[in-house]
């Protein structure tokens, strides 16, 4: 038996889509000199 | 008053810092649960469908430093900080993200990425975490 989540879709704003982009683009070319982590 | 919120587990902290000068901070954000009530904030049709009180997640404090606005730092920790709200409400749910603008212009810079306003304080928007992107 297989338990799921139901989906809520919505449509995400473009300028939130093209950063996403942005920043996946940056990872994935190793382009992201710089790190976010958190405090200790 | 950022560790003593964290160190009380109150909200975590995230911080940008340059690989190149690890101390160097470049800028910063925080998280933290919330819950909110949605009639009187939310719009109507929206607010109708939900239960008395929802649970989310606040963006807090999200700033970049002075010398380092206008090179995308910004949008970067926002990208961040939408990534882990997603992953944290994968697993124990919640409606939205909301943010505590600090003036107009913090209020527009969420707006462009899609955040709406409250309909009693434009200063406080929030985000369906439906809307923020896979």
């Amino acid at each position: 038996m297989l338990i799921h989540l139901l989906d809520n879709p919505a449509r995400p704003n473009a300028a939130l889509m093209k950063a996403f982009e942005r920043y996946k683009n940056k990872v994935e070319n190793g382009e992201l000199s710089n790190s976010i982590g958190s405090i200790a | 008053m950022a560790r003593q919120h964290q160190k009380k587990s109150i909200s975590r902290t995230y911080v940008l810092v340059d690989d190149a000068q690890p101390r160097r901070i470049l800028g910063y954000y925080a998280l933290a649960i919330r819950s909110m009530t949605p009639s009187g904030d939310l719009p109507a049709a929206m607010a109708k469908r939900l239960p008395r009180e929802v649970p989310g997640i606040t963006l807090a404090r999200l700033a970049v430093g002075l010398a380092e606005q206008g090179k995308g730092h910004g949008e970067m920790l926002l990208v961040d900080a939408m990534k882990r709200v997603r992953s944290v409400v994968a697993e124990v749910g919640g409606y939205a993200v909301f943010v505590d603008a600090k003036d107009g212009d913090g209020a527009a810079f969420y707006h462009k990425y899609g955040f709406i306003p409250f309909e009693s304080d434009p200063l406080i928007l929030f985000m369906p975490i439906a809307s923020i992107p896979v």
